[in-house]
């Protein structure tokens, strides 16, 4: 295989970083347009087709296969180049670059997951056994994008690639991910608990708590994950 | 005073242990047999109403019994716990008194797990059949038993011996475990009770008593073998 210039390692940097913040404002505006047109149409009460259930639920399908699309081709188009003996003034960059792009990725699940968890909470009690095919498909991707991002935090960055991963996940990155761990599963446990005393005391509510402590479990850690790789990638 | 041989302090940990156990053991099965006697016959029996009458969730008087048999494991495993200064022992005699502690705390935590798993089946069975206050009060008591068991493994308890590397890294690798068997644990709730319409209130709750066993029992199992192969590895 042909060794990139720095130049042009440098170029695919810029570009991974790029297309990652892409896809996390994507996933904010994708999220902040379902919201604004559900909202609008609930509200003002036009547009009954868009209340069939069916329909909310292929337009659900719809944009997170989009979402899923759009993220397998960014992550095989533009990952950032796998790091290597090169340069030592280059391979921090590189490693810093492969942590921003996981934190870009790990951001949008949390919006792309948000719009999904509200849907299940607020739909739960329309359901029809038609609607179940719909439904296994829209769970099943969300528990993939949740389980995925998860998989990061747990594992590690560039848990694919058993190379990469030894670099990435130096002394800090897993120090900092046991905190979050620590931090995560106290959340779920407590996120639970809550699910568990909300469904005792209000039955109709079992099913979009359970949603809820979900979505808590999930996007509290990451969130913090996300936010102390930050702000200790901004003193590095 | 004169000071007692190596040899005679090993003895005195040794038979301070063997009581502990005695004692530890006598415990549980109190509490497992106590717990499922009255919520297993309440839970598949009508047949068993006298003894129904007193099940985990008619009547105070479960929990009323139920404090004099969790004082007596207290009070057992406090007295076991007070042995000679660590810093005042002969190299020799600390490793074996160190491993002492981290087998005493091991089995703390089987007890947990142990109370846990039988509470939430007898919940679980009962769960129907129960008043909305009675449902209230186990369901508080599941949890409390639930954090009770996650704290155990996954907190530092204050004793030196549980400060080396090892018993961090342990404690980090049974919140790791926990947190993920809890993520998927949630997600398989999610995925079997959404896509489901004829699933009811009822059956969800019975979802979360489980997720919520789960939870606690993952970092507590994770804790008890990891712990038990790495004293065995010595």
């Amino acid at each position: 295989m042909n060794r990139l210039s720095e130049d042009e390692i440098v170029a695919r940097l810029n570009a991974s970083e790029a297309a990652a913040e892409r896809m996390a404002l994507n996933s904010l505006g994708l999220v902040a347009v379902m919201a604004l047109v559900f909202a609008a149409i609930f509200v003002t009460g036009h547009a009954a087709w868009l209340q069939n259930q069916a329909v909310q639920i292929v337009i659900a399908i719809a944009v997170g296969g989009a979402f899923l699309l759009v993220f397998l081709r960014m992550a095989r188009k533009y990952a950032p180049p796998v790091v290597d003996a090169s340069d030592p003034a280059i391979v921090r960059r590189r490693i810093d670059a492969h942590h921003r792009t996981w934190r870009w990725t790990i951001f949008s699940s949390l919006f792309s997951s948000i719009g999904c968890v509200a849907g299940f909470a607020f739909t739960s009690s329309k359901m029809s056994p038609a609607d179940r095919p719909y439904v296994l498909l829209y769970a099943g991707t969300v528990t993939f994008v949740i389980l995925l991002s998860t998989w990061v935090i747990a594992v590690g960055p560039g848990w694919l690639n058993g190379r990469l991963h030894a670099i990435l996940n130096d002394e800090f990155v897993q120090s900092l991910r046991a905190r979050t761990l620590r931090l995560g599963y106290a959340v779920t446990m407590a996120a639970g608990a809550i699910a568990l005393l909300i469904g005792v005391w209000r039955p109709n509510l079992a099913i979009p708590s359970l949603a809820w402590a979900l979505y808590a479990g999930f996007a509290i850690p990451a969130l913090y994950y996300v936010v102390a790789d930050w702000r200790a990638s901004r003193e590095r | 005073m004169s000071n007692p041989s190596d040899d005679a302090i090993l003895a005195d940990f040794r038979e301070r242990h063997r009581k502990g156990l005695r004692r530890a053991l006598i415990t549980m099965i109190l509490v497992f047999f106590y717990v499922a006697a009255f919520s297993f016959f309440w839970g598949v029996a009508d047949r068993y109403g006298w003894l129904t009458r007193y099940g985990i969730h008619s009547s105070w008087l479960f929990y009323g019994e139920f404090l004099p048999i969790l004082l007596w494991g207290i009070l057992s495993s406090r007295k076991v716990e007070k042995g000679p200064r660590l810093d005042l022992l002969p190299e020799r005699i600390l490793r074996s008194q160190i491993d002492h502690y981290q087998r005493r705390w091991r089995q703390v935590i089987q007890f947990l797990l142990l109370l846990l798993v039988v509470s939430a089946v007898a919940i679980s069975l009962s769960f129907v059949k129960a008043s909305a206050f009675d449902r209230s009060i186990s369901t508080g008591w599941l949890v409390f038993c639930a954090i009770l068991c996650a704290l155990a493994a996954i907190r530092y308890p204050g004793l030196k011996v549980f400060d080396d590397e090892r018993m961090r890294a342990l404690r980090d690798g049974a919140a790791k475990a926990g947190f993920v068997g809890l993520l998927f644990a949630l997600c398989a709730a999610v995925m079997t009770v959404l896509p489901e319409p004829h699933i009811t209130a009822q059956e969800t709750r019975q979802a979360l008593i489980w997720l919520i066993t789960t939870g606690g029992a993952i970092p507590a199992l994770y804790y008890v073998i990891a712990d038990w192969r790495a004293g065995r590895d010595g």
